[in-house]
């Protein structure tokens, strides 16, 4: 069992996580709504990760969002580390964040598709802490 | 004609950086003695906030506490996420504990849009 500690300063605050790819750090929201993880191809480009420019990714999936539906590249990670789990292959949803007028001072949302079948996730929030067990 | 030269220093060796830069400065010869202090030394969250209002920051020998980060070396800075991305992928190879992160003050959001692949 692993355990992490994680902080609501206020009332808008989400659940932040670190994520690593490769070496480098990004910060997650992580949200239990969405089926898929996505990732600011800002972040991802950053990080090093062999992606084309977000214009150039051919492969795409139509996503329905608040402001409607869009076509959303796929990218498949070879390193990626979130609450002590190290998946390889794993294939997260990526777009411009700030071309989308998204601002943030995370670079992704962590979705229930890291955990799915492999992972019980059970949060506390009253002491604000979070336990993950593998069920692998 | 004005003939410049660029030293760079060890950060460990200030005391003696210090001594060196105010033996300099006293020289007839000498126009200006600048220092890049924002470049290359670490600087607390607080003071990079300061330097580089509103602004993406690149930063190498970053220090955290849990996800806070509690300050760094800027490498560097943009008003561009798109350009930090593009001229900061090379930076990040060359140095240790990088990260990045935005100066300004964030929109907060009471609601997230759902997304919802569609199969």
């Amino acid at each position: 069992m692993r355990k992490f500690d994680f902080q609501l300063a206020d009332e808008d605050a989400l659940i932040l996580v670190e994520a690593y790819i490769k070496d480098y750090p990004l910060i997650l929201a992580l949200d239990t709504a969405a089926s898929q993880t996505v990732i600011d191809w800002n972040a991802l480009f950053l990080a090093g990760c062999t992606i084309p420019l977000v214009e150039d990714l051919k492969n795409t999936v139509p996503v329905e969002t608040a402001s409607g539906i869009m076509d959303v590249p796929i990218y498949e990670m070879s390193d990626f580390n979130v609450l002590g789990i190290h998946k390889t292959n794993f294939p997260v949803l990526t777009y411009d964040f700030l071309a989308k007028g998204l601002i943030s001072s995370y670079d992704g949302v962590l979705g229930i598709d890291f955990f799915r079948k492999q992972y019980v996730l059970t949060i506390d929030f009253v002491v604000e802490k979070l336990w993950l067990v593998s069920k692998k | 004609m004005t003939t410049t030269f660029s030293v760079e220093f060890k950060d460990a060796e200030r005391d003696q950086i210090k001594i060196w830069l105010d033996y300099l400065k006293s020289l007839d010869f000498v126009k200006a003695v600048k220092e890049k202090e924002d470049i290359q030394t670490y600087l607390p969250i607080d003071r990079i906030k300061e330097l580089y209002p509103n602004q993406w920051v690149l930063l190498a020998n970053t220090q955290t506490k849990g996800l806070n980060i509690l300050g760094g070396r800027v490498i560097l800075n943009t008003p561009d996420k798109h350009q930090l991305a593009l001229e900061g992928r090379d930076l990040v190879k060359q140095h240790t504990q990088v990260r990045h992160f935005y100066t300004g003050e964030l929109p907060s959001r009471k609601h997230i849009g759902l997304l919802v692949r569609q199969k």
